[in-house]
């Protein structure tokens, strides 16, 4: 059933500002939610992308360490590494956590408000590779790529508070670029490959591209996020309001907030088995709406 | 006399401690919800004294499974098994004597 589930969401729909992601991200994939020790394939259908995490603990560790992949598809397949080099659109992401920063450990008593929480740290490489177009540059340089290889470093911090309150805070910094911003175009060659009489020969070509002013900037973000889970509701619904804020020099500063609606496992609420999440982008005035799978394994 | 345990706890629960005869167990984690560990403990009085303590959302589910035999005869084998699940405050405490036969 959640097989099925994690598959038509991730896969089939498709509207109008709708778009899927099996974590507890928002429509953009951003979350300050990261849970410890979970193992887990995650995609968004916004930017065609799968992720694999995998974490390490043991019960009595303070400390988890593990390694998270993430491919973007390019017609319709991803590969991460091309012999030794990362391949465009792929995030190699090593998190380091560290367990009970306020809470009690299990071993030494009774845990106070805070029922449980923990830390993690995360270096991220990114590796990208975008098309762009510029028509005032000479004809066979007006189609060109432009490579950024960029450095993440994130900190975040979950804590579950009293049992019913699943909250979240994190910082990102990093290299970013404006490419999703610019106008997406389509170039379009006509070659002629040869004439008989009246009859001409030709071969057509296209390449998807962007078009504008491309610009790299550092970028910082912070997410959190607020998840309240009522008991008189069996532990099965939660709700999720969240904030997202983004600032950099070229940008300038966004903060954007939302709601999510999520149901829950019924084996634990810190599973999502599928929910729906609302956000209003003030940048872009547009209303984003996420649907949300999980999956773990 | 030296039992051989081996135990099994089932929970999405992230912080958990298991202390079987006072002694602290290790359990190594599969990243989702299975806990386990083997261990060959003395027990003395033929009781197992069993603490175990599970940590987080209310309304997460959690399940003990403890094998026990005996390294000395292959034929003994009793199960320890309880469940339950995390009502309120985030937390919940068992704490049981388990008599061996």
């Amino acid at each position: 059933m959640k097989t099925a589930l994690f598959i038509f969401l991730t896969y089939t729909l498709i509207q109008n500002n709708v778009y899927g992601s099996t974590t507890l991200g928002d429509s953009n994939d951003n979350t300050s939610i990261y849970l410890w020790g979970t193992n887990s394939v995650s995609s968004n259908i916004k930017d065609k992308s799968i992720k694999l995490t995998y974490l390490n603990s043991e019960s009595d560790d303070k400390y988890s360490w593990g390694l998270a992949l993430k491919g973007k598809a390019a017609d319709g397949s991803s590969l991460l590494f091309e012999g030794s080099e990362a391949t465009p659109e792929t995030t190699v992401s090593i998190p380091i956590g560290k367990h009970w920063i306020f809470s009690t450990n299990p071993k030494v008593g009774e845990p106070g408000i805070i029922s449980d929480d923990w830390l993690f740290f995360e270096a991220k490489y990114k590796s990208g590779e975008h098309q762009l177009f510029d028509k005032t540059l000479a004809f066979d340089k007006q189609l060109y790529k432009e490579k950024l290889n960029s450095k993440i470093l994130s900190l975040s911090y979950n804590a579950i508070i009293d049992g019913v309150f699943l909250t979240g805070v994190s910082i990102e910094y990093g290299k970013e670029n404006n490419y999703e911003d610019l106008s997406k175009i389509s170039v379009k060659t006509t070659t002629t490959i040869g004439s008989e009489g009246n009859d001409i020969r030709i071969s057509e070509s296209s390449i998807d591209a962007r078009e504008g002013k491309y610009v790299e900037f550092n970028q910082r973000k912070i997410n959190m996020d607020f998840m309240y889970v009522p008991g008189m509701l069996r532990n099965r619904i939660g709700f999720d309001l969240f904030a997202r804020h983004t600032s950099s020099s070229f940008k300038g500063s966004n903060t954007n907030y939302g709601i999510g609606i999520f149901v829950l496992d019924e084996k634990g609420p810190t599973r999502i088995l599928a929910g729906v999440t609302y956000m209003h982008d003030d940048e872009e005035n547009e209303n984003l709406i996420g649907l949300v799978a999980g999956y773990n394994f | 006399m030296i039992y051989k345990l081996e135990s099994t706890l089932t929970s999405y629960s992230y912080s958990v401690y298991l202390a079987l005869e006072g002694n602290d167990i290790s359990l190594s984690y599969d990243g989702n919800e299975k806990y386990k560990s083997s261990d060959l403990v003395d027990i003395g009085d033929s009781e197992l004294d069993v603490f175990l303590r599970v940590n987080g959302m209310n309304g997460t589910d959690w399940s003990i499974l403890i094998l026990v035999t005996k390294p000395s005869d292959s034929t003994y084998k009793e199960e320890y098994k309880k469940s339950g699940e995390i009502e309120s405050r985030g937390t919940i405490v068992l704490s049981e004597k388990f008599k061996l036969t």
